[in-house]
């Protein structure tokens, strides 16, 4: 509970000294994937293609498996995916990298076609740092129904913020789509 | 008596009077103007730990704090563990407070970047915590629509030729237009594949690996087909597509997270420089002479 009050508060990927500045997907299809770190090669369309295949594999969807096989030897080398989705690929959500094993996807139908979009022009959530723009009691609220939207059991479900309004309102829902993609 | 009979009207008792009251008064407010009692509590608010000198220590940074330095929460912490962590943001408190007495941005390199770094992101934040509408969106996107396209891909092969050949490349490239590439066919005319593009590649591996010339050239090219000869400062070149995907414009689904962020950071780069413009106006910076 009280990270997620963290996170209304400082945000993610904010910028903020106190936030969450979480990893950021790369995006291999440009010269320079990571803003970051300069040593993350790009990938040519096939390392791309294979990479997907490794990841439907890994999923137990049907998958190339030469293909599915060079995607496995770049995830753990050159791609450098490892190093925020782990080796086992089952992420690390203390840095904000999902499991790509469990097929949820954040973003796209989780096909082939909006894997590729993810690896070949990355992707990264953001959400804002609420402190000083709503009160301590309004970042509360938010974070109190943020909390309620995966816990439903744990309170009576409450309507969305209404005592501080729009920013509230506003606030929970950039934390519940940035702790989703966190 | 000093004051005299009470019973009858006297001028010195009434000036003595209010004198006194006015020397009252004066002690009273300047206690409390000094003290400052009158405007500060003595109560914690409930999302504080701390007041220091009415500055808050949040709650919520208490418990951060603890979960970082001990892994547990609240709950869960010894007495020993709570004090530790007071007293260290106590003591923080007390040195960002004597910090700013003693005007240590003035001076501090590092205060100053942090500073600069902060009111950038107070900026910034304005711009970020304000939700666009979807109507604001697609305008974005539809005002910088070139933007939002696939990277394209090719597969070309660069053949060189030497430069006193250009008869012989020019001839290489007509033959080129009607036959899929050979060594045997290029060797009629001396002519070698570069290597310098690989089977497949997006656009830009292209242009880091030809040159922005020869890639301008090979942009155009449709499938099958070979581009004139193309004279360098080292070789004749000839360039031989065999597949040229170009980009593709993204519709606005495909492309609505890189709108909202694009359109967030050119907000931010807005609210920047019409910051620092009102700064500047409002700012009285004198320039020495020999600098101006």
């Amino acid at each position: 509970m009280s990270d997620v009050e963290q996170v209304i508060k400082y945000g993610i990927r904010s910028h903020h000294p106190k936030a969450w500045n979480l990893a950021i997907m790369p995006a291999y299809a440009t010269p320079r994937p990571s803003a970051r770190d300069g040593k993350i090669p790009p990938l040519s369309p096939q390392n791309i293609r294979d990479l997907v295949e490794f990841l439907m594999r890994e999923q137990g969807r049907s998958a190339d498996g030469a293909a599915a096989a060079r995607g496995a030897g770049l995830f753990a080398g050159a791609g450098g995916c490892y190093d925020c989705h782990a080796v086992d690929g089952k992420g690390d959500a203390a840095i904000g990298a999902p499991n790509l094993t469990d097929g949820i996807t954040l973003y796209g139908d989780g096909g082939r076609e909006s894997l590729f979009m993810s690896i070949a022009y990355g992707r990264q959530g953001l959400c804002p740092a609420w402190v000083g723009r709503i009160s301590p009691a309004g970042i509360r609220e938010a974070a109190l129904f943020v909390h309620s939207l995966s816990h439903p059991n744990s309170l009576a479900r409450p309507q969305a913020p209404a005592a501080n309004s729009a920013s509230a309102a506003a606030a929970a829902a950039a934390a519940a789509a940035a702790a989703a993609s966190g | 008596m000093a004051l005299g009979n009470i019973t009858q009207v006297s001028s010195r008792r009434s000036f003595m009077l209010m004198g006194c009251g006015a020397l009252l008064g004066l002690l009273m407010a300047g206690y409390s103007l000094f003290t400052a009692r009158g405007t500060s509590t003595l109560v914690v608010p409930p999302e504080d730990v701390a007041l220091v000198n009415q500055q808050p220590i949040s709650r919520l940074d208490y418990l951060q704090q603890l979960q970082t330095l001990y892994g547990v929460d609240l709950r869960h912490a010894t007495a020993t563990q709570r004090r530790t962590v007071l007293d260290d943001m106590i003591r923080e408190e007390l040195f960002v407070q004597r910090g700013k007495e003693l005007d240590v941005a003035s001076t501090d390199p590092d205060v100053r970047a942090a500073m600069v770094n902060s009111v950038e992101q107070e900026i910034a934040a304005d711009a970020t915590t304000a939700q666009p509408t979807e109507t604001q969106l697609h305008a974005y996107y539809a005002a910088h629509r070139a933007r939002y396209a696939s990277e394209g891909i090719m597969s070309v092969r660069d053949y060189v030729f030497p430069l006193s050949e250009s008869q012989g490349a020019a001839e290489a490239a007509e033959a080129l237009r009607a036959n899929i590439p050979t060594p045997a066919l290029l060797a009629r005319w001396h002519g070698v594949d570069s290597g310098k593009a690989a089977d497949e590649e997006f656009y830009f591996a292209v242009k880091i690996h030809l040159g922005g010339a020869l890639f301008e050239a090979a942009s155009t090219l449709p499938d099958g087909a070979a581009s004139v000869p193309i004279v360098g400062s080292d070789a004749i070149h000839v360039l031989y597509m065999f597949k040229n995907k170009k980009p593709v414009p993204f519709d606005f689904d495909a492309a609505r997270d890189r709108v909202l962020n694009d359109l967030r950071n050119d907000a931010i780069g807005h609210l920047r420089t019409g910051d620092e413009a009102f700064l500047r106006k409002r700012a009285n910076v004198l320039i020495a002479d020999d600098v101006r």
